[in-house]
């Protein structure tokens, strides 16, 4: 029953999920009956598949019944979602549980050994990791294109308030930075429209004097708004700086806002978010961060999608739950709010977004408003793009690390001050948690990789049987995530199908710089940045080359891996997990790709001298050491469980799920109706020694049971099982497409 | 001394009111009363600032202190720009500026929470033993058994010492998550078990 319950629920995820993507989004109303009713269609749809594939009207109704009641829940659940929204959420969350529950039987109930057995039930566990983060992601975007009623949405400047303009106070910090940079920046906030600021130009240990001099004078030439410090020798990088700053800000200021030193700030940037301030529980207000000279080349026009992608998709979803993240540029604080938590952080390398965490953590709000109000100056190099996410990624682990326990649903119980509420913490644990996809894909990678070459000298791999559903369902989910995030892609930003493939991939070519992030993120007490290879004197091309070095052997050792197991065993097993492998290194393969992209670039006009690097460095070859210590590990572990014998049929198989071969589910083998409703329970793929004959379902896609002799073990023993009842072969299920906003 | 510093000011003899408070100064080093007349009479900049220097030491979170810090600040910053950090405390800076004059400088907001918290908590003992439970999973649940209880009985350790409302919700919290994470433990681990007794 669960397999079947399973193809059902993925019949329904596929119906609710295509017919919103093809218009369902579209529907601006909801009332409750209309979503009932849109539940019951859906259910409908599939249980007539379900009926004419399977038959068994009784379990279907059963199984029917049970996603009615869990659709209503959160039909009931989401009021404010269109019925299309509701209805593929329910179908997203049922048929995603349904797979976890079969995928854990299949583990928990194949015939391992002891090893074999622990690596199946990790490789479970973080199978079920990876479908929740996709999950979360299923959620925002529905949030986004469902949604029928805002109640915080704003895409506008905020009315303006007469009379009310308290004093602001602009933070520009500064390191190192060409003096035309700032300049431009400097004189765009000379020319804002708003009657009461000041400037505070914080440079802090540039060590050219000529350059801050400069700066200087032009501060003096500004007028009497722009103030000028130059910080020597002074600890905690830019937070340092800013709490300096925030020391030495003009005491009637009640604002404050800190602006990078690139950015071109448009006039009515303070008019149009001061206004929120009046209410006095707000403690920040935020606007997207832009960027401009990104036209000229695919790689530059791609990074910026991808940054669009977290403030035009993202943030608005979690401004409605008053959980944003202040992100430093292009935000406003109340200035009482960070005294109060006592500033910026100087441990932690996103200092705005761990200060955001602690403003609401005591109860204030905040508020992002969807308009951009100036541009800045992005990454132009792939190596800058590494080094940003890096950084960006780190930061994010370190405020997990700090904040967990006042995310926890007991967090409240424990601290009376945390007014942090169910949905900030959902938001920032989530967010914080996202960041592991990669690492959770980089794990996937290994497994594949053990699964290529133990096919290539055993024939087989002893994880867990590769059962139809492990292959049909896994496909569909990746097929579907893909599909849906480039769908959000394209119509959130209005790009075409190219350029929202080139910016998903911009995505996911950075998922090694990510892995490693995680790691040091987890292994390291202070900030780190990445030291990525270089060699004096080489090209630009060499270059971008060298500095994926890393990506390119993964992508390329996955690639090579995957296909050699085809060739030296070429079936359908082997040629799905070439596939598989195919995708999993298109991933990393893509960095190098992006990188010469990012090669061939027309110089920038203007470029920051400073890399934003701080912290100490981190080498990315040593990096690499602890991520492949733990692969290292992993595939000796493999080595071992592949050595041990697996055991014969015990009797606990009896409760492996029942196997549904896939011509039934195309309709492609016709099963007679009287034999529908006794269908057996097979033990899973290559096992059909044991299964009763009368009772044994054909399964028509699968390679005859016989296990060749190992062509080639050069190194290792020959397996010691019978070859006449070879053991499970496994290619791990892919994991759903990583997204990393 | 510093009555009659008052109305030597009042009265608008400047020099002796200066002199007054100069003499208030060493004679009550730990007045703030005096050092803040003597930052209004004196007529150089370094000289205020020197005086709030000391205002600063001695009442760093006044806010006086700090508006009077913020102008005669602004004034060295106008002159030369230059300032190099020395040191800081939870509420001071102590920087110099490019003639060496010593600055302390209140920082004007509340003491961060170090991170990472200086000292051990009582707890770290405990929540490492929850932290090694659930890691104990991805080992089929075996170190869990052995961890979760042994993370119990340091939480009740804890708040057997400090008897604190807080401390109790914080042990029971403790207790439900590792009774959780030893159901599991079991359920892996005999799962683990089948799996064992047929390898050999």
């Amino acid at each position: 029953m669960l397999t079947r319950s399973l193809y059902l629920a993925a019949g329904w995820f596929v119906i609710s999920l295509v017919i919103t993507l093809m218009g369902g989004y579209r529907v601006r109303s909801g009332r409750f009956v209309r979503s009932l009713f849109w539940l019951a269609v859906v259910i409908f749809l599939g249980d007539l598949w379900a009926f004419f594939t399977f038959g068994l009207p009784a379990e279907i109704l059963v199984m029917s019944g049970i996603a009615f009641s869990f659709g209503t829940a959160w039909v009931i659940k989401l009021p404010n979602w269109n019925a299309h929204g509701q209805v593929t959420w329910a179908m997203t969350l049922l048929a995603t549980l349904l797979f976890i529950i079969y995928t854990f039987m299949v583990t928990a109930f194949t015939p391992l050994n002891m090893i074999s057995f622990i690596i199946a039930l990790d490789f479970f566990l973080i199978e079920a990791l990876a479908l929740v983060m996709a999950l979360t992601h299923t959620y925002e975007s529905l949030e986004l294109f469902c949604r029928i009623r805002w109640l915080r949405y704003r895409n506008e400047s905020l009315p303006p308030i007469p009379g009310y303009a308290p004093m602001v106070s602009l933070h520009v910090p500064a390191y190192n930075e060409p003096p035309e940079v700032v300049a431009a920046t400097l004189k765009s906030l000379a020319q804002l429209d708003y009657p009461n600021y000041e400037v505070l130009v914080v440079d802090n240990n540039t060590p050219n004097q000529e350059n801050w001099t400069a700066i200087r004078n032009l501060c003096l030439a500004l007028g009497p708004k722009f103030h000028f410090i130059h910080l020597d020798k002074w600890p905690g990088y830019k937070s340092g700086a800013l709490n300096f700053a925030l020391t030495h800000t003009a005491p009637e200021a009640e604002i404050i806002g800190s602006i990078d030193a690139d950015y071109i700030v448009d006039p009515g940037f303070l008019k149009a978010l001061v206004p929120a301030f009046a209410n006095p529980r707000l403690g920040f207000v935020q606007a997207p961060q832009d960027y401009r000279g990104y036209t000229d080349n695919p790689f530059t026009e791609s990074t910026y999608h991808g940054y669009k992608y977290f403030f035009d998709i993202s943030m608005p979803v979690r401004n409605e739950y008053n959980a944003i993240i202040f992100c430093g540029t292009m935000g406003l604080i109340r200035k009482s709010a960070l005294q109060e938590v006592g500033g910026w952080d100087e441990w932690c390398i996103t200092e705005d977004a761990e200060a955001s965490l602690r403003i609401l953590k005591r109860g204030y709000k905040s508020l992002y408003v969807k308009h951009s109000y100036g541009r800045g100056l992005m990454p132009y190099t792939f190596e800058g793009l590494k080094k940003q996410r890096f950084r960006w990624c780190f930061g994010g682990i370190q405020i997990l690390k700090k904040h967990w326990s006042a995310l926890m649903p007991w967090a409240h119980q424990l601290d009376s001050q945390n007014r942090l509420t169910a949905s900030q913490r959902y938001f920032y644990l989530v967010g914080g948690l996202q960041w592991f996809t990669d690492v959770v894909n980089f794990i996937f990678g290994i497994f594949l990789a053990l699964g290529a070459v133990a096919s290539i000298f055993y024939g087989w791999f002893s994880v867990r049987p590769l059962t139809i559903p492990l292959l049909v369902i896994p496909a569909l989910f990746l097929f579907l995530h893909l599909w849906r995030f480039l769908w959000v892609l394209r119509h959130i930003l209005h790009v075409s199908r190219r350029v929202a493939l080139r910016s998903m991939y911009n995505f996911f070519s950075l998922g090694w710089a990510v892995t490693l992030a995680c790691i040091q993120g987890l292994i390291q007490k202070k900030g780190v940045f990445l030291r990525t290879p270089k060699v004096q004197g080489e090209s630009k091309t060499l270059h971008a080359l060298r500095v994926t070095q890393w990506e390119a052997l993964i992508g390329l050792s996955l690639l090579g891996f995957g296909w050699a197991a085809f060739i030296v065993r070429p079936d359908f097993k082997t040629f799905w997990l070439a596939v598989l492998m195919a995708w999993q290194a298109s991933l990393y393969l893509a960095a190098p790709y992006y990188s010469l992209l990012s090669a061939r670039a027309p110089r920038q006009p203007v470029t920051r001298l400073a890399d934003l690097d701080r912290g100490q460095p981190v080498m990315e070859n040593k990096a690499a050491r602890w991520a492949w210590i733990a692969a290292m590990f992993l595939v000796t572990v493999a080595v071992v469980g592949l050595l041990i014998p697996q055991p014969e049929q015990p009797s606990y198989t009896q409760y492996q799920p029942v196997e549904v071969p896939p011509g039934i589910l195309f309709g492609l083998e016709q099963v007679p109706i009287e034999q529908r409703d006794n269908t057996p329970t097979p033990l899973p793929t290559l096992l059909p020694t044991i299964i009763p004959t009368e009772t044994a379902l054909p399964l028509p896609t699968l390679p005859p049971p016989t296990v060749e002799p190992p062509t080639a073990v050069p190194t290792l023993p020959a397996p010691t099982s019978a070859p006449t009842e070879p053991p499970p072969t496994s290619a791990p299920a892919e994991p759903p497409p990583t997204v990393t906003p | 001394m510093l009555e009659e510093a008052g109305q030597a000011a009042q009265a608008g003899d400047r020099l002796r009111a200066y002199e007054l408070s100069v003499q208030a100064t060493q004679a009550a080093p730990g007045s703030l009363e005096a050092w803040a007349l003597r930052s209004q009479l004196a007529t150089s900049l370094e000289e205020k600032i020197v005086c709030m220097n000391r205002l600063n030491e001695l009442e760093p979170n006044r806010r006086g202190n700090h508006d009077a810090t913020y102008t005669y600040l602004n004034e060295l910053l106008n002159q030369n720009p230059f300032l190099a950090y020395l040191e800081e405390t939870p509420e001071l800076y102590h920087v110099v500026n490019k003639d060496y004059l010593l600055l302390s400088i209140p920082k004007g907001r509340m003491p961060a929470q170090p991170y990472p918290p200086e000292g051990l908590s009582p707890w770290r003992k405990t929540h490492r033993w929850l932290a090694l439970a659930l890691l104990g999973l991805l080992f089929a649940g075996i170190p869990t058994l052995l961890f979760a209880p042994l993370a119990v009985k340091s939480a009740w350790d804890v708040q057997s010492a400090q008897h604190s409302r807080a401390g109790t919700v914080r042990r029971r919290i403790i207790q439900v998550t590792a009774a959780v994470l030893f159901a599991i433990g079991i359920f892996f681990s005999i799962l683990f078990a089948l799996h064992l007794n047929l390898s050999f």
